[in-house]
């Protein structure tokens, strides 16, 4: 197994997501499936540096923002809204996890 | 028929198909709305009353939109996708909201947290994914044309399956503002058809250059397509790499059938070689996961998505939103991009990725090169399969994809044409373009379908 409990603990902290309970083993085992899979990319041969980025033809819009217009005020789409603010929980403790 | 009686006409038809399931959100009352409101700023436009469903990862704000996941559970956008507005200045109607994979992620709409598609040829098999619901009504005759997206294949193979034209533009040639993201490098808004005809009406409506979306390009206008006479002076190229020695028997001899007609139709058939094509879904598979473990960031209980875990402090109610709302397939490509992005993990899987991706572009720009004007190729390797076969294997339902992915890696414009039946499924052939060539591909679809035959059987 290349994906042990402790990675897929470890990337589920990472990516900011519980993962259900009871499901940890079969996912780890499935994750670990697609990664072999994915791994036959090894054979690729040659350099693995990727090439230069962009978008042939690409045309770049104005550096500037032009609003969209909502449909709603943003009041009635967030969970709590108030004086101008979105309200979300508490900050965690800063304990690195 | 008036706007009016086109919007009563489907909402029948609505009524009527609702066992398959292929349908998130619609109403009367909102499709009635929507004929007076189109009729009013495009009463004869080139769509003028055609209902088109839409794929419900396309915002819209009168519907809600949810991309089939608890995620979004009656989520309503505050603004309209670009193709949204598009379509209805042309004079189109949205008709509905249609399932999907959950976040358009899968291969057979299996993966939707409010219940599978049924196949409308047969309810135990899938209409494949992720546009299964879009695929679906049109294969059922509810609408003539819808609109899907696809970031590795998700209209060419649902068309397929189904029986009907699927067409995925180039990269660039059409908006992507209000397509919920999922691979940004890849993702595309593409069009089902009951005809190419059809699909290409919706399509020519909704491509072209918009400032909110910056990959999208300038590109000159697509021309309307144009049935021929015959194929001759057209050069086709047969990549050997698409035909396996596995490939399905049905498969085989329905590609096999087209490909004798299109010879009679005076075309020249010759065999190329796409090198790389055996690495297009593993490369696929690390960079739409990657972008998807960006691009889904943002569904987190404050942004976007249903605050779960109220009383958490904002760590532990990230979490929980995201444990809750997403479903195990979302769970898993989260999981792998944030692997495959991971320190130490980077250069051997993203790294070698995106090499990859740059050769299997190269291999089809050496084809089109060399006098190709365009690769004819099966677009799936089986015909629909059962509901249940590949739920339990991810990498059994990935390589459903096997004939589709390489050309959304590339950018290129392809399309799948319904080619006969094998034991009553339906067969698609895939016709890959070069980048931006739209217009001649679909020419050569319309002179090539009335001679595909496709409901009959081909073995």
């Amino acid at each position: 197994m290349t994906i042990t409990a402790e990675d897929l603990a470890r990337l589920a902290r990472l990516a900011e997501l519980d993962v259900p309970t009871g499901e940890a083993e079969r996912l780890a085992r499935q994750l670990d499936g697609i990664v072999a899979y994915v791994g036959q990319l090894e054979t690729l041969g040659g350099s693995p540096a990727a090439p230069a980025g962009g978008i042939e033809g690409a045309t770049l819009r104005e550096d500037r923002i032009d609003p969209i217009l909502l449909d709603r005020p943003p009041a009635d789409i967030a969970p709590e809204f108030r004086d101008g603010f979105f309200l979300v929980p508490r900050l965690p403790a800063m304990d690195g996890g | 028929m008036s706007f009016r009686a086109e919007a009563l006409a489907v909402a029948e038809r609505l009524e009527r198909s609702s066992s398959l399931n292929a349908v998130l959100a619609w109403s009367r009352p909102a499709l009635e709305a929507e004929a007076a409101r189109v009729e009013a700023i495009a009463p004869t436009g080139p769509l003028a009353g055609m209902p088109v469903a839409i794929k419900d990862n396309i915002v819209t704000t009168e519907l809600p939109t949810t991309c089939a996941s608890r995620m979004l559970e009656g989520y309503r956008s505050p603004f309209a996708a670009t193709v949204i507005e598009r379509l209805r200045a042309a004079g189109g109607l949205v008709a509905c909201k249609t399932n999907l994979d959950e976040f358009a992620m899968g291969s057979s709409t299996e993966h939707s947290a409010f219940g599978r598609v049924r196949h409308p040829l047969d309810p135990d098999r899938v209409p494949g994914g992720s546009s299964g619901g879009s695929a679906a009504l049109v294969a059922a005759g509810v609408v003539a044309a819808a609109l899907g997206s696809e970031t590795g294949g998700s209209v060419r193979q649902p068309a397929a399956f189904c029986g009907v034209v699927g067409v995925k533009p180039s990269y660039g040639r059409v908006s992507r503002f209000g397509l919920v993201a999922f691979g940004s490098s890849l993702d595309c808004v593409s069009v089902f058809g009951r005809t190419v005809s059809d699909a290409a009406r919706v399509l020519g409506a909704i491509a072209g250059h918009d400032p909110r979306d910056a990959t999208s390009r300038a590109a000159p206008p697509m021309a309307a397509p144009a049935s021929q006479a015959d194929l001759r002076g057209v050069t086709f190229g047969l990549p050997t790499e698409y035909f396996p020695a596995d490939l399905d028997a049905g498969v085989r001899a329905g590609i096999g059938r087209a490909v004798a007609r299109v010879r009679d139709l005076g075309a020249t058939v010759r065999v190329v070689t796409l090198p790389h094509t055996r690495f297009a879904v593993p490369t696929y598979y690390v960079l739409a996961p990657a972008e998807a473990a960006a691009n889904l960031a943002r569904f987190d209980g404050v942004r976007y998505g249903v605050r779960r875990g109220d009383g958490l402090d904002l760590r532990l109610m990230y979490r929980a939103t995201r444990g809750q709302g997403f479903g195990p397939e979302v769970q898993r490509r989260i999981l792998v991009g944030t692997y495959v992005l991971s320190a130490g993990y980077y250069d051997a899987y993203y790294g070698r990725a995106q090499a990859a991706r740059a050769r299997i572009t190269a291999d089809f720009a050496t084809v089109f090169g060399s006098g190709v004007d365009a690769l004819l190729t099966p677009t799936t390797p089986t015909p629909a399969f059962r509901a249940g076969d590949k739920t339990a294997d991810p990498v059994q339902m990935y390589l459903a994809d096997i004939f589709v992915s390489a050309v959304s890696l590339a950018g290129l414009p392809a399309m799948s044409l319904p080619a006969g039946r094998s034991e009553g499924l339906p067969i698609g052939l895939q016709i890959i373009a070069p980048s931006f060539d739209e217009s001649r591909m679909l020419s050569i679809a319309a002179t090539l379908e009335p001679h595909l035959d496709p409901a009959a059987e081909v073995r």
